[in-house]
């Protein structure tokens, strides 16, 4: 019961969160929502027993990538025009929506995936190699963090 | 009790059905951008149901799901820099007006 308020609870902030990101006229406040949308998706994944993942998408994707996206359009004035125009939000979402919520979450899945060959084959071919990916991805964020730096500092001298 | 996989994967649905919905309807290219990022986001919601549900989970994989994250999100604040430039350039980041510019 508990686990059904949450979800209930992290559905409806993901979804006004995302709501808000899209009416939004100032780029601060829709990088914001943006960073509660991945909130409830940290959320969304701890209740499917992956605590671990949950963590890393807080700290990655809340901790490091919606910061830097914070301090990059943190100096964005509020845009003179509407950022969407939402009756084709409303009408391209019923459209996609209906599709894809009946064909994917009206079908009856069954109680247990078993046991996933493909994830087996993919992991035993990265074997050894994990190290290396885990430090291209943290090079690839230094990398991101210091364009956008570099970035702010060649317009401030233009 | 675990909720059922038809949960997730109902609610990732709707949110990759919003981030398309916002990507077509959005006129400003760092909303554009979002709304990819929210396309970003139902994947990984319905991705995790499914891994959830899967009874042979490896930890391992996590790490591969890490790095393909970390490489979407620096491509996603690479693009964010490359706004910060165009803001130089151009005063507005209306799509329609941007369209409209010639030479």
């Amino acid at each position: 019961m508990l686990e059904l308020v949450a979800f209930i609870f992290l559905a409806l902030v993901g979804f006004a969160s995302a709501l808000v990101l899209l009416l939004q006229r100032n780029l601060f406040k829709a990088a914001i929502a943006l960073a509660i949308v991945f909130v409830a998706i940290a959320g969304f994944i701890a209740l499917t027993g992956q605590a671990i993942v949950a963590l890393f998408q807080l700290l990655i994707l809340v901790g490091g990538l919606s910061t830097y996206l914070i301090v990059a359009v943190a100096s964005e004035k509020e845009s003179s025009f509407r950022h969407v125009d939402m009756r084709i939000v409303a009408a391209v979402f019923v459209l996609f929506g209906a599709l894809m919520f009946y064909s994917v979450a009206a079908n009856s899945h069954p109680a247990s995936l078993g046991n996933s060959g493909i994830i087996a084959d993919i992991t035993a071919a990265m074997k050894g190699y994990f190290a290396f990916m885990a430090a291209i991805a943290f090079l690839m964020f230094a990398l991101a963090i210091g364009s956008v730096l570099l970035i702010k500092r060649a317009v401030r001298v233009v | 009790m675990m909720l059922p996989l038809n949960y997730f994967t109902g609610v990732g649905s709707l949110f990759l059905a919003l981030g398309i919905a916002g990507a077509i309807g959005s006129r400003h290219f760092i909303v554009t951008i979002l709304s990819l990022e929210l396309i970003f986001a139902g994947s990984i919601v319905a991705l995790a149901g499914f891994f959830g549900y899967a009874t042979a989970t490896n930890g391992e994989f996590f790490l591969i799901m890490l790095s393909l994250w970390a490489v979407a999100s620096v491509e996603i604040v690479g693009l964010v820099a490359f706004y910060v430039y165009m803001r130089t350039k151009v005063s507005d980041f209306d799509l329609k007006r941007l369209m409209q510019l010639k030479g």
